[in-house]
């Protein structure tokens, strides 16, 4: 297998080339992915090499796009409908949580909706409130949504075609400061399926459990907790609905002191669920609180300064992780 | 009321400091601004001082390194308890709290102070720490203990908040730790560490910390089995100077010293600091001969004029870090720093200067002084001397220099190699102003000048770049009316 560098938008680009280069019912619809290639540049070249009839514009109407994409999916097609910024995604909630989450169990299992929506999440742009947020709770807290959050240029590719073949409503957030951060890919088709973590670093005093973009400044604080002596293990759970907490409770199980780290807003996020699964399953195996860093209980600022004081960052990170395994 | 006295943060990037010695006996009455402590960081040494009254309870050990915050004891009014959860260093609870575990340290137990008390204080940190009558064990810690079959609830906890966690049980189980003993006995207890610092260290230098025969490990002790080791130095400078010798060389063996010199404190931060400096950098010296005449002549003006009014003329010093902080501006790649594999321009020139003081030097920091008016920084110059002999210079006015000045002149040196400050790429010496001479056509004239001796580091500036740097000074002093004003 030929492996490269390749950015983390250029990674996710090259899954959407190829997953629909195997699949001719694999189609793009959504506001500017086909003649502009998506804001983000997501969506590159696919116009010129599949054409109009599988890649489209819109007219600004997220619902329209989804409902679209909910119909398709039910009659066998895998459409990829984009909503640009995760900011934008109530305007299509309805055909998200009541359409596409529930036919399949409404019809007792005899329709499936393949649907795969792109979005861009997170803050640390300067986006203001309205650009910058990070509402994967929202959507994993529905049953019959998949929600993938890739944190390296490898899950970018991966879990856009494992997003596409999955046979359920699957939303990939990706995060729009991670767009020009470069990593190994494979060259050739891969897929990595919902539900299984990725344990970044292996470690034995404590388990980092982080998401998005918070994987890579999680990153940074294992290296200097490791020039400390701290030994840390750092999961990415890549999607957060379905949760694969057996490989987190496996961790928890070795290093008995857990820190959960989110972009989102801490109150009711997903380091609440998952720290809430770890002490009903291992409570006799924590030596600390399961811990959690994550973004007060405010909008985004628009002030880099304040955004930067109100997203956690690798320094925090460590602080709290210190707190953590600090003893007299 | 207990008074707690905590570490102060004495600057932004303060992230630890050491209580070099207590100035103070536990339970000695202390009075409003009597000295507690000294307090070492890494860059200076301060007495931390009483804010209020009572008699003094110690919660750490001389040698502890700990960060800002933290408590390191008590002021007590008279008669009243510790706080609860505090284990004191008192000694009068020693083996009678390690004997009846289920006391707390906030009742506390009238027992004889007897001799043996006395010499092991150490001991009273074997008892289990109790808030609200409980002591606090993990899940996981409950878990091991049933496990390897050890009462947690007798062990004291050093995890967040005293609470036993699952290793305080691992090291009982291993027979390293206080276990319950019968009155009379004396404890011995596993090393407690303060800092994962000092963890760090002894893994790196294959140190059993078992063995250091202490039960409150510090780095320093880390440090001092690193040197008995006789092991190589460790790619930390500060390491590698603790590292040195602990013994005279046999060659010195018949000399008696005269006086010994403990590499601590600030003298144990130049030597740290110096060393990090030539072994991490490519380090040469220009020297550069200026003419200094129009500055003379500038200075004899305004010392005229100035005299009746008693106004303060700035010295030749003054003119010549106003002229290097105008010259850095334009050739800002002396005003950089290394960042991994990345040479960062900086935007703002901090100007850091050499100050001399009994015991050291220090280099008190002016901020943006490529802004200030030469008499502003003359201002400055003087206020920062004055607060580093004085003792009053505060940590954050000794961080963030980009670039630094010292000058030797007024003892007269013309030429030396001065060292780089680590993080920055380079530091200008100022020499002596003396007396020369010079052709002008047929005429041989009179002419002052002074050397100036720039150290810069190699990886970064090139030995052109840094003649030219020399040659603008040499210009902005022969102009010295541009150096006047600010911004």
């Amino acid at each position: 297998m030929t492996t490269r560098e390749l950015t983390y938008v250029k990674a996710f680009n090259e899954g959407m080339h190829q997953a629909m280069a195997a699949d001719p019912d694999v189609f793009l619809i959504g506001e500017d992915v086909a003649g502009y290639g998506g804001v983000f540049h997501m969506f590159d070249g696919l116009l010129t090499e599949f054409g109009e009839a599988r890649v489209k514009d819109t007219p600004i109407a997220e619902q329209a796009i989804i409902g679209l994409g909910v119909g398709a999916a039910a009659r066998g097609l895998r459409p990829v409908c984009d909503l640009m910024f995760m900011d934008f995604i109530g305007v299509a909630m309805d055909q998200i949580f009541n359409q596409a989450a529930k036919m399949k169990y409404m019809f007792g299992g005899a329709v499936s909706v393949p649907l795969t929506i792109t979005t861009a999440g997170g803050a640390g742009m300067s986006a203001a409130a309205q650009h910058s947020q990070s509402l994967e709770a929202w959507l994993a807290h529905v049953p019959g949504l998949k929600v993938a959050m890739p944190a390296s240029p490898y899950d970018a590719k991966g879990l856009i075609v494992g997003a596409i073949r999955d046979d359920n409503p699957t939303i990939v957030v990706l995060n729009k400061r991670m767009l020009g951060l470069k990593g190994p890919v494979p060259e050739e088709l891969y897929s990595i399926p919902m539900g299984v973590a990725n344990v970044v670093h292996t470690g034995s005093d404590v388990t980092i459990i982080a998401m998005g973009r918070m994987v890579v400044e999680a990153d940074k604080a294992v290296t200097a907790l490791g020039e400390q002596g701290i030994s840390a293990e750092l999961i990415d759970p890549r999607t957060v609905q379905p949760l694969d907490i057996d490989t987190i409770i496996t961790s928890v199980k070795k290093t008995n002191r857990v820190l959960i780290v989110h972009e989102a807003v801490e109150f009711g996020g997903i380091g609440a669920e998952i720290s809430s699964q770890i002490q009903e399953r291992v409570f006799d195996y924590l030596d600390a609180p399961v811990a959690r860093l994550a973004a007060p209980f405010a909008p985004v600022p628009y002030a880099p300064v304040l955004e930067n004081a109100y997203v956690p960052d690798a320094p925090r990170i460590a602080a709290a992780v210190r707190r953590l395994v600090e003893r007299s | 009321m207990a008074i707690a006295v905590t570490l102060p943060k004495l600057g932004l990037t303060m992230e630890e400091g050491t209580v070099e010695e207590w100035l103070v006996e536990d339970g000695q009455l202390v009075t409003v601004g009597m000295p507690l402590l000294r307090l070492a960081t890494d860059k200076i040494d301060v007495d931390v001082e009483a804010e209020g009254e009572g008699r003094m309870l110690r919660v750490v050990g001389n040698g502890s390194t700990l960060a800002p915050g933290t408590v390191l004891g008590y002021l007590l009014a008279e008669g009243e308890a510790p706080p609860a959860g505090v284990a004191a260093a008192m000694p009068v609870q020693t083996a009678v709290a390690a004997a009846m575990p289920v006391q707390t340290a906030a009742e506390p137990v009238a027992a004889p102070a007897d001799a043996t008390h006395q010499s092991t204080p150490l001991v009273a940190h074997s008892g289990p720490i109790t808030v609200d009558g409980r002591v606090f064990v993990s899940p996981n810690a409950r878990r091991v203990a049933a496990e390897l079959g050890v009462d947690p609830t007798l062990l004291r906890g050093t995890g967040p908040n005293g609470r036993v966690v699952s290793e305080d049980v691992e090291a009982a189980s291993a027979g390293q730790a206080v276990q319950p003993v019968q009155a009379g006995h004396t404890a011995t207890e596993a090393p407690r560490i303060t800092n994962p610092l000092a963890r760090r260290d002894a893994a790196q230098a294959g140190i059993d910390l078992g063995a250091l025969g202490t039960p409150h490990v510090t780095r320093q002790d880390v440090r001092a089995a690193i040197g008995q080791q006789g092991q190589a130095p460790s790619a930390s400078a500060s390491s590698a100077v603790a590292a040195q010798p602990t013994a005279l060389d046999p060659a010195l063996a018949g000399q008696e010293s005269a006086s010994i010199i403990p590499l601590k404190g600030m003298r144990g931060t130049i030597a740290a600091r110096m060393l990090q400096s030539l072994t991490e950098m490519a380090q040469l010296t220009h020297g550069f001969e200026v003419t200094m005449d129009a500055v003379v002549e500038l200075r004899n003006t305004l010392k005229e004029q100035y005299r009746d009014l008693g106004m303060q003329v700035p010295s030749l010093n003054d003119f010549v870090v106003r002229a290097a902080s105008l010259a850095l501006r334009r050739h800002p790649i002396l005003n950089s720093t290394i960042v991994g594999k990345e040479i960062h321009v900086l935007s703002r020139i901090h100007m850091g200067l050499a100050v001399a003081v009994p015991g050291g030097l220090m280099v008190p920091v002016i901020r943006d002084a490529d802004r200030l008016s030469l008499f502003d920084l003359a201002r400055a110059t003087k206020e920062m001397a004055e607060a580093c002999r004085s003792g009053s210079i505060g940590l954050d006015a000794l961080e963030g220099g980009t670039f630094a000045v010292t000058s030797l002149g007024s003892y007269g040196v013309d030429f030396f190699t001065p060292v780089i400050n680590p993080g920055n790429v380079g530091i200008l010496g100022v020499g002596r102003l003396r007396d020369s001479g010079r052709w002008e056509g047929d005429r041989f004239v009179k002419t002052e000048v002074l050397t100036l001796s720039l150290t810069f580091d190699h990886r970064v500036v090139d030995g052109a770049p840094a003649a030219e740097f020399l040659q603008t000074m040499n210009e902005l002093l022969a102009r010295p009316l541009v150096l006047l004003p600010g911004a």
